[in-house]
């Protein structure tokens, strides 16, 4: 009988709106297959690289590009290509693992602050507060100068990093949805606080921080190829984009694909993530949809028309 | 007004000791000694290392070396470095000239570009002008600064020898290449919100009121929708600010410009908590600096909230 | 007497998410120097998007007009942009329902006042200042000199308003057109701003294009009326004639749905249903599925506007002859 009152969560009437924009508008679709041919290169690595990622070659050192060494050697003849591939492997699981300890985090922490109030609250913006008044990546910088230089180290700081942003977007959020009826309606009935919170509004809220994710994503290769470029992150001589581009600027006359290529690779996969999270924040406010000109209509439109004229023909 | 900035002041006071509180304690989250890389893993008796460690304070609890430090700092001195033995002050007013130079000369390049092609995109809103813009200034933001760099460095210095691609100290020739590097993730973050806050305040109706009143269009956009705007606008850029200190780090980084980035980073390769903690407090504090500044710049562009 | 302003066949296309939406679909309106004209109807049936017309303030890349509408001697729908920005605020001006966000919020009045003032007259900054002083005591802001001053979020919504209207007379214009002026005001506000508009109507030979949803507002201030309804005028004429004898049966529904109309106790009226969606051209009589009088002439073709006696116009196959009863 109750799920009368859950109906009117919004959640669960949008179901049934009819959603007239596409999520697959031809930019999303060439991000989304770029992503997903360069996430599956990145996992069969081991099957697609030509060279283990270490392997030297010392009588190729920085050889140009060929058959066997598609982007050529770097200084101590390693195949770029294969090394690009494997520092992909690792450059997307450090993100994803960014992301993940922010969200843990960020989430639950901007839920409570949102839908307490009060102390909890204060306690929690004031953190946040702090925190956010280092200048972004400093705060890393620090972080991995007290726990130390490796990957993991990076990825946690990082993660840490991230964790105030993401509190106060799903903070605001919570404030708004915290006001609607089905709230109301839930607490009326007696449900626990934390039914409500995650069985209620984290699903209305969590469109708006997904995208916010993907977003982070892309953030995340950014600054974790930052951090090693600078010798904070991952340690040579495992392979990674951001410091193949630091060991390439010592040859970029020479080899100048042993930093471009990384360099590329990490452009195409921020813009992607960046058209797809577009997209998606197109995709689920309507209200952000460019509309075509009059022209465009009704071409289409005569189109449909002739299409079903030609069908009651035959 | 007086009584605002006063209060934004106080909290500022509060964050900053909160901050160095922090930056104390995370620089030694793992135990680690210092006194190892000050003697760069050479054979010192124990007898040279005790007296080390008791010329860094190292002997005693860490909260009074926190007290100890922080002291120092309300006097002016942030220390003694643990790698260069020389005092940190010393260090930092060596190299902030440059980093400071490098940060504004960018921040200049990056809003004379950003706001025009924020504005024009916005005004030719969905034509391919505005395609042709939003698709660079995806590619802009989507390239980690140090990359902008070597590929700048890479075309004018190193082929076309149009610039050094060093940095030595000597004029302005040599900070252009760092700091077009450093400006262009902010030009694209910037002309994109730009773009957003114009739209939105184009289509607001004290435009609509502007228009009927017969007030052509340039000045319609310039006038109210630009100063409307330009609130929003200041906020990010100010945010802005603080990835571009972290961006000069960099930037310094690529070009061998030895500024704050370099000390910071090579300060925290080698355990120097004294560089450490004074380039970092001292980063931070100028990213307050420029908030406040912003808050105060927001009442001056918005009466109602000047005469709150 | 002369139009000032006459709309003929006017056509309003929007592009929207949903596809087009036929928001005019042939409008003609007429207003008479000196007078004041009330357009009428249900939100939605293209009361102010004909208004935004005649100014044509519609973003140019999301729609698409048609017709004409002729304003003295010149043909609106074809002046160049320049040519339009010289007519709007000087010989044609617009108020707005919503004085608030109307405002710049962050230029003083007397400086918004003046800007316009200065830019279609060329006058210095000290004229400038001095008109907006007048006009604000013309509207009866006072004291205008210290009010001058003041930001939009300083005044209350009926000050607001009249600064909005003080703006909109600085040049003298010739037709005022009244989008809803007075719906996001208090009722006791609303009376004074809509005498206000009278007597600066009767001052200044200015005609005003009064647009409301609000019969009762209409019944008081205009000499002449327009009835719309999706998208077309159904019905024109005076506004007592139309008023005691409305011939069109959506105007009469609509009369009849006024609170405070019909005898004291009696039921209120209702019109069963609500306007068409706009996503098809009409083709025939857009009442005809609410009319209790439609048949299938009206469900095919389209009425005309035809005299109905008593000097009043009403686009209907079968209008309403009887009076209604004096209130």
């Amino acid at each position: 009988m109750f799920s009368a009152f859950i109906g009117h969560s919004p959640l669960y009437r949008s179901k049934k709106k009819k959603n007239v924009g596409r999520l697959f508008t031809p930019a999303v679709t060439v991000a989304t297959v770029l992503l997903a041919a360069i996430l599956l290169c990145c996992i069969f690595a081991p099957v697609i690289a030509p060279y283990p990622p270490n392997a030297q070659d010392l009588t190729q050192v920085l050889a140009k590009p060929s058959a066997e060494h598609l982007f050529g050697c770097d200084q101590t003849g390693r195949d770029i290509f294969s090394r690009v591939l494997y520092g992909g492997r690792s450059a997307l699981l450090s993100a994803l693992g960014v992301v993940a300890i922010s969200m843990i985090l960020g989430i639950p922490l901007g839920l409570i602050s949102g839908y307490k109030g009060g102390f909890a609250d204060t306690i929690i913006m004031r953190c946040c507060d702090v925190l956010l008044s280092f200048p972004s990546l400093l705060l890393a910088f620090i972080l991995v100068a007290g726990l130390g230089r490796n990957t993991f180290n990076a990825v946690l700081a990082l993660g840490i990093v991230y964790v105030p942003m993401l509190t106060r977007l799903t903070r605001s959020l919570t404030l708004v949805e915290k006001n609607k009826v089905y709230v109301s309606a839930c607490v009326s009935l007696g449900y626990s606080d934390t039914r409500i919170i995650y069985r209620h509004i984290l699903p209305n809220c969590i469109s708006t921080i997904l995208v916010q994710i993907t977003l982070d994503i892309a953030y995340a290769i950014l600054d974790l190829a930052s951090l090693s470029f600078l010798g904070l992150g991952t340690q040579p001589p495992q392979a990674d984009w951001g410091a193949m581009l630091d060991e390439g600027r010592s040859v970029l006359l020479m080899n100048p694909l042993l930093s471009l290529i990384p360099g590329l690779v990490i452009v195409v996969v921020v813009v992607a993530l960046n058209i797809f999270s577009d997209g998606l924040h197109q995709y689920l406010d309507q209200s952000q949809t460019a509309l075509p000109s009059f022209k465009k209509y009704e071409k289409k439109f005569l189109k449909k028309k002739a299409k079903e004229g030609g069908a009651l023909d035959g | 007004m007086g009584k605002y900035i006063l209060k934004r002041l106080g909290q500022m006071v509060l964050v900053l000791i909160a901050v160095s509180v922090l930056i104390f304690a995370m620089v030694r989250i793992t135990p680690s000694d210092p006194v190892a890389s000050m003697t760069k893993g050479k054979n010192v008796s124990e007898e040279t290392r005790q007296e080390l460690r008791e010329h860094y304070h190292l002997d005693k609890s860490q909260p009074e070396q926190y007290v100890i430090w922080i002291t120092g700092v309300l006097h002016g001195d942030f220390g003694e470095s643990y790698q260069y033995k020389q005092s940190v002050d010393y260090l930092i007013s060596q190299r902030i000239g440059t980093t400071l130079g490098l940060v504004l000369m960018a921040g200049l390049i990056a809003m004379v570009i950003a706001i025009p092609v924020g504005v024009l995109s916005a005004v030719k809103r969905n034509t391919w002008l505005d395609k042709l813009l939003s698709v660079i200034t995806l590619i802009l933001v989507a390239s980690p600064v140090f990359l902008t760099a070597l590929v700048l460095m890479m075309v004018f210095a190193l082929k076309l020898h149009w610039f050094p691609s060093i940095y030595q100290g000597n004029g302005i020739r040599e900070m252009i290449l760092p700091a077009i590097a450093l400006a262009m993730n902010m030009v694209a973050l910037t002309s994109r919100i730009t773009r957003t806050t114009m739209i939105e305040q184009l289509n607001s109706d004290y435009i609509r009121t502007a228009t009927a009143k017969g007030l052509p269009q340039r000045q319609v956009i310039l006038k109210y929708a630009l100063k409307n705007a330009l609130i929003p606008i200041i906020t990010v850029t100010s945010i802005q600010v603080g990835s571009m200190l972290v961006g000069a780090v960099l930037v310094e980084s690529v070009f061998a410009m030895g500024g704050l980035g370099d000390l910071l980073i090579s300060g925290i390769k080698s355990a120097d908590y004294p560089v450490v903690q004074g380039v970092t407090l001292l980063m931070v504090f100028v990213f307050l600096c420029i908030n406040l500044l912003v808050d105060i710049l927001y009442a001056v562009l918005d009466p109602r909230i000047r005469m709150k | 007497m002369d139009n000032l302003l006459e709309i003929q066949n006017l056509t309003v296309e929007l592009m929207s998410t949903r596809g087009i939406v036929y928001a005019l679909s042939g409008v003609d309106l007429a207003v008479r120097s000196g007078e004041i004209h009330g357009v009428v109807g249900e939100s939605g049936c293209g009361k102010s998007m004909t208004a935004k017309s005649i100014l044509r303030l519609h973003n140019p890349q999301r729609s698409r007009m048609n017709g004409s509408i002729r304003f003295e001697d010149k043909e609106i729908l074809s002046l160049s942009n320049r040519e339009m920005e010289k007519l709007r605020g000087s010989e044609i001006s617009m108020i707005f329902q919503d004085p608030m966000t109307s405002l710049n919020p962050l230029m003083t009045i007397g400086d918004q006042i003046s800007d316009m003032y200065r830019f279609h007259t060329g006058a210095s900054k000290a004229e400038g200042r001095e008109k907006a002083q007048e006009l604000l005591a013309k509207v009866g802001i006072e004291p205008a000199a210290k009010r001058c001053k003041q930001y939009p979020f300083e005044l209350s919504g009926g000050m607001q308003q009249r600064v909005m209207i003080a703006m909109s007379i600085a040049c003298s214009p010739k037709l005022l057109i009244a989008d809803e002026p007075t719906t996001a005001l208090d009722v006791t506000i609303q009376a004074q701003i809509l005498e206000l508009l009278q007597q600066l109507s009767a001052d200044l030979g200015m005609s005003i294009l009064l647009i409301t949803h609000n019969f009762g507002v209409v019944a008081e201030t205009c000499d002449r009326i327009s009835v719309m309804y999706a998208g077309k005028v159904v019905e024109t004429g005076e506004t007592r004639a139309l008023l005691r004898g409305a011939c069109h049966p959506y105007s009469r529904a609509l009369i009849a749905s006024i609170p405070g109309g019909g005898a004291r106790g009696s039921r209120l009226e209702t019109i069963p249903g609500s306007p068409p969606a706009l996503f098809e051209p009409p083709l025939s009589c857009m009442f005809a599925p609410r009319c209790p009088y439609a048949d299938d002439r009206c469900r095919q073709s389209y009425p005309a506007m035809a005299d109905c006696g008593g000097g009043h116009l009403a686009a209907c196959f079968r209008p309403l002859r009887e009076e209604v009863s004096p209130r």
